[in-house]
C-alpha cells in the first residue's frame, strides 16, 4: 500500500483490531493500523526467554503507565487518585496487544448474557432489577452471534468438548452452553492431576464438570486462512507472557500476519492517537504523535476504535465524540455502564500429594457453570447474576505466590518451612463472578491528572457493590464444599472482597463498558454491529461495548463481535464503489 | 559499595534477606542465595529508577488502602531512605544499627517496620515499604538465577520447582488426552 490516504484507520491491534484489519484488508480494503506499542514483526525470537516470571511482574507487556494511566475513585465523593502503576488490571500494549498476555480462556457466552433485563424481569419481576442498576439487553441474541463465535473458533484453533449441539445436550461437555452448531475446531487438552481431582469430586457432588475452552492448542492446527500453528507444550508461562511457541492464539500470530501479507495492510507501531477528528457527524481521520513525540494528522474514509476499553473510552470523550453520560441525570452515554469483574482463589492443600501446577497454563482444566449467569434460581438470594468455577494450573512457579496454611507468618523461618512443606501440594480453585453495572458507576475525564501530551486521563468511579459482596459469598460457599469434598489436610479460604476495591491487587483484566452497545441510540454510544450511533463511519470495538461484566471471560464475544463489525465497516466502506481491484489503490476524496 | 545504595543501607539489606528467608531445613539462606546482588540490580534498573511508574503531580497521601504506591518515590529512592529509616529506628530502639544487632532483635525492628511504627520520611508508607522490601527480597530468593538471586538455581531445587521447561510429554507425567469416542 502506497502512502497514500487508507479507506480505513484502526487504532490498536489486539484481538479486536487484529480480526478487523484482516477482515476488511482480505476485502479490499486499505487499512493504516496505528498502535502506540512496539511491532514484534516476525515471530521468530520476538518472545525469546519470556518464560520468566519475573519478567511477567514486571509488567513488560503492559500499557506504559509511565506515559498514560488511569484515575480511580470509590464514589462521587472521594477525589480521584492515579494508578502510579498498573496493578487491578494489567490491559497490554504493542501490537497484539493484551491477545498476547490473556490466559487462552476462549469462552461463548451463554444466551442470557445477551438479554439479561428482559430475561430477569421474566423469571424474577419487574422490580427485580433493583434501582440503580442499569443492567441492559444488548441489542443481539446468541443466534445472531453464533456465527462469528464460530469463525472466531476456526482462526484460533479454540480446543474444547461441546456440551449442546443444536439442542441436544452432550455428555462431558457445558450443558448450560448456548447450543453450538458442531464441535469445536480442536480436542480437549491433556487432563492435568489438579483440574481432573476438581472434576471427579464436582462430578461425585452432581455437578457437570467439563473442559475449558483453549485458544492454546491441543495439536498441531491450520485455520482457515492456512495459517499454521504448533501445539501447546505445557510450559506454563500463559497468562502475562506471549506465547513463545504461537502455540496459544493471539492477534499477532494468527489475523496479523493476514493482514500484512494483502499488501494492503500499513502497521505504524510507537504511534499513539490522541484524537479522532471530525465535523457534521462524519470522522475525517486521526491525530497522532509518533515515537519522538511529533504529531501528525492521518485522514480515512473511517475510523476504528479497538484500544481497550478504557482507551477506547477516553478517545471519544477527548475527541468530543457522542454525548458523555451523566450519573446525576441519567442522560447520555459515553462512558455508562462501567463493568468488571471479581476472581478469588480457594486452595485444597495435600500433604502427601504434588499436582505439577507449574505445567499447563490458565485455559487448561475443568470448569461447572451451575452457578453462572442465571443458570441457578436467584430468588431470595439477595443478588442477581454469578460466575464460573474452574481448576486450571494457574501459575507457573514460585514468584507467583505458594498456597500456605491460614495463620502462616509472611517472612521468615516458619515461613520458609510452611512454602518447602507446601509448594505443589495444593490444588486451587478459581471463582469468577461478574459485576453487574449501576447509575454511579461510570467513566469520565479526570479534572487534575494528565498524560504525557497534557490532555486529561480517564477517571473510573467504581466500588464493590452490595450485588458483588452477596455474589462472592454464596460463590465462596459453594467453592468451599467442593474444596471440602476434595478431602484435603488443609484449606486456604478465599480472602474475601475488601472494603474498597484496591487498584494495586491484580483482580482481573475484564473491564467492559463505556460504550456500550445497544438498539437504542438514547441508552448506548454504538448500535449492534458497533457503529456509533453519533458519527456513522467510526466503529469502536472491544470490551467498551459490552453492557455489563459477566460470570464468563469476554474474550471470545470481543472477538465474535469484532468479526460481525468487520462484516458492517466492509458493507459500508464498499457500498456504491465500482469493484476494487485486488491491490490497487486509488484515494477517494 | 554499590551506587544505588549507601553501604549502610547494604548492609541492612543482607541482614533483612536472611530475616525474611533465614538459612537452614535444607537451604541456603537470602544473603548467601544473592538478594542483595539481585535486589541491587533491579533498583539500578528500569524497574528500580521507575519506568512505568506514573510520577506526575499532585503527589497525594491516599485516604485508604484502595488506592496502592502513591508516594512519588521511585523503589530505588524508596529503599534508601526506608533501609536509612531503620538503622535510625534500630539505633534509637536496641541502641546499634540494624546489622549489628542479634537476629532476634532485627525480627522485632522489621515487626515494627511491618505494623506501620518506624518512622519514615513524608510520603513513603512504613507498611507499604516493607511489602516492597519483602516482595523484592522474595523475588531475589525465586527468580531465576540470571537477575543475581536463586544462586545456581537452588532455590527452585530445594522447593521442587523444575525451572522454565516445556513439559507436554517430557519427565513430568501427563495423562495422555482423554480418548472420546464423539470427536470428529
Amino acid at each position: 500500500m502506497s502512502g497514500g490516504e487508507p479507506d480505513v484507520i484502526v487504532v490498536g491491534l489486539g484481538w479486536a483490531g487484529g480480526i478487523i484489519a484482516a477482515e476488511l484488508t482480505k476485502a479490499g480494503l486499505d487499512v493504516v493500523g496505528l498502535e502506540r506499542g512496539p511491532d514484534h514483526d516476525g515471530r521468530a525470537g520476538a518472545f525469546a526467554g519470556s518464560r520468566d516470571e519475573l519478567r511477567i511482574k514486571r509488567l513488560e507487556h503492559t500499557q506504559a503507565t509511565d506515559t498514560e494511566t488511569w484515575t480511580l475513585r470509590h464514589d462521587r465523593g472521594e477525589t480521584a487518585l492515579p494508578l502510579r502503576r498498573a496493578g487491578a488490571f494489567t490491559p497490554g500494549t504493542g501490537v497484539g496487544g493484551s491477545s498476547l498476555l490473556y490466559g487462552g480462556m476462549a469462552w461463548r457466552f451463554p444466551e442470557y448474557d445477551f438479554m439479561p433485563r428482559t430475561a430477569i424481569t421474566a423469571r424474577y419481576g419487574a422490580d427485580a432489577i433493583a434501582d440503580g442498576a442499569t443492567i441492559a439487553d444488548w441489542g443481539i441474541s446468541y443466534a445472531d452471534l453464533a456465527p462469528y463465535y464460530d469463525q472466531f473458533e476456526r482462526m484460533a484453533g479454540v480446543g474444547g468438548r461441546a456440551g449442546n449441539i443444536n439442542g441436544r445436550i452432550k455428555p462431558g461437555g457445558n450443558p448450560f452452553e448456548a447450543p453450538r452448531s458442531g464441535e469445536f475446531p480442536v480436542p480437549p487438552m491433556r487432563d492435568l492431576p489438579g483440574p481432573s481431582l476438581f472434576r471427579d469430586t464436582t462430578e461425585k457432588l452432581g455437578y457437570h464438570p467439563f473442559p475449558v475452552p483453549s485458544s492454546a492448542l491441543s495439536a498441531d492446527y491450520v485455520n482457515p486462512d492456512g495459517i499454521a500453528r504448533h501445539a501447546c507444550t505445557y510450559c506454563g508461562y500463559c497468562a502475562g507472557a506471549p506465547c513463545e511457541f504461537g502455540a496459544k492464539a493471539d492477534a499477532l500470530v494468527t489475523v496479523l500476519p493476514v493482514a500484512r501479507r494483502t499488501g494492503r495492510f500499513e502497521v505504524r507501531a510507537g504511534c499513539t492517537v490522541t484524537e479522532v477528528l471530525h465535523d457534521g457527524g462524519t470522522a475525517r481521520g486521526v491525530r497522532y504523535h509518533d515515537a519522538d513525540g511529533t504529531r501528525h494528522e492521518l485522514r480515512a474514509g473511517a475510523v476504528v476504535l479497538s484500544a481497550y476499553a478504557l482507551n477506547n473510552t477516553r478517545l471519544l470523550l477527548n475527541s468530543g465524540l457522542g454525548t458523555p453520560y451523566d450519573p446525576v441525570t441519567g442522560t447520555g452515554s459515553v462512558g455508562k455502564n462501567y463493568g468488571y469483574n471479581f476472581g478469588f482463589h480457594s486452595h485444597a492443600l495435600f500433604a502427601g500429594r504434588t499436582f505439577q501446577n507449574y505445567v499447563g497454563s490458565p485455559a487448561i482444566g475443568y470448569a461447572i457453570a451451575e452457578y453462572n449467569a442465571d443458570n441457578f434460581d436467584h430468588t431470595g438470594l439477595g443478588f442477581l447474576d454469578g460466575g464460573l468455577i474452574w481448576t486450571s494450573n494457574r501459575a507457573a512457579g514460585p514468584l507467583a505466590g505458594i498456597p500456605v496454611p491460614p495463620g502462616t507468618p509472611r517472612w521468615g523461618a516458619g515461613w520458609k518451612r510452611a512454602i518447602g512443606r507446601w509448594y505443589d501440594r495444593f490444588v486451587t480453585v478459581v471463582g469468577h463472578g461478574a459485576v453487574l453495572p449501576h447509575r454511579d458507576h461510570y467513566l469520565d475525564l479526570d479534572p487534575t491528572y494528565t498524560d504525557r501530551y497534557g490532555l486529561p486521563l480517564l477517571r473510573i468511579t467504581f466500588d464493590w457493590s452490595e450485588n458483588d459482596r452477596r455474589m462472592y459469598e454464596f460463590m465462596a460457599g459453594k467453592v468451599a464444599g467442593i474444596v471440602a469434598a476434595m478431602d484435603p489436610d488443609e484449606v486456604v479460604p478465599p480472602p474475601g472482597l475488601p472494603d474498597h476495591f484496591n487498584t494495586a491487587a491484580y483482580q482481573s483484566t475484564h473491564n467492559t463498558g463505556g460504550a456500550i452497545m445497544g438498539a437504542d441510540p438514547a441508552m448506548s454510544v454504538v448500535s449492534p454491529w458497533l457503529r456509533m450511533w453519533d458519527c456513522g463511519n467510526v466503529w469502536v470495538a472491544g470490551g467498551s461495548a459490552l453492557p455489563q461484566g459477566t460470570g464468563t471471560g469476554p474474550t471470545g464475544t470481543i472477538c465474535a463481535l469484532a468479526y460481525r463489525a468487520a462484516h458492517d465497516i466492509i458493507r459500508s466502506q464498499t457500498a456504491g464503489r465500482p469493484g476494487r481491484p485486488a491491490g490497487a489503490v486509488t484515494p477517494v476524496r | 559499595m554499590s551506587e544505588v545504595l549507601p553501604e549502610a543501607a547494604v548492609a541492612t539489606l543482607a541482614c533483612i534477606a536472611d530475616r525474611v528467608f533465614p538459612p537452614g531445613g535444607g537451604c541456603a539462606g537470602g544473603r548467601e542465595l544473592g538478594v542483595v546482588p539481585y535486589v541491587l540490580g533491579q533498583l539500578a534498573g528500569p524497574w528500580g529508577q521507575g519506568e512505568k511508574m506514573y510520577r506526575r503531580e499532585p503527589f497525594v497521601a491516599a485516604p485508604h488502602p484502595g488506592h496502592g504506591w502513591q508516594s512519588g518515590l521511585t523503589p530505588a529512592e524508596a529503599f534508601a531512605l526506608g533501609l536509612a529509616a531503620v538503622d535510625e529506628h534500630a539505633a534509637r530502639e536496641h541502641g546499634s544499627p540494624f546489622a549489628g544487632l542479634r537476629p532476634d532483635r532485627q525480627d522485632t525492628v522489621l515487626a515494627d517496620l511491618e505494623r506501620g511504627v518506624v518512622a519514615t520520611p513524608a510520603g513513603l508508607d512504613p507498611a507499604q515499604f516493607f511489602t516492597l522490601l519483602l516482595e523484592t527480597c522474595v523475588e531475589g530468593v525465586f527468580s531465576d538465577p540470571r537477575y543475581g538471586g536463586n544462586r545456581n538455581g537452588e532455590a527452585w531445587a530445594w522447593i521442587g520447582f523444575p525451572g522454565p521447561g516445556e513439559h507436554a510429554g517430557t519427565a513430568v507425567d501427563l495423562a495422555p488426552a482423554q480418548a472420546d469416542e464423539e470427536l470428529p
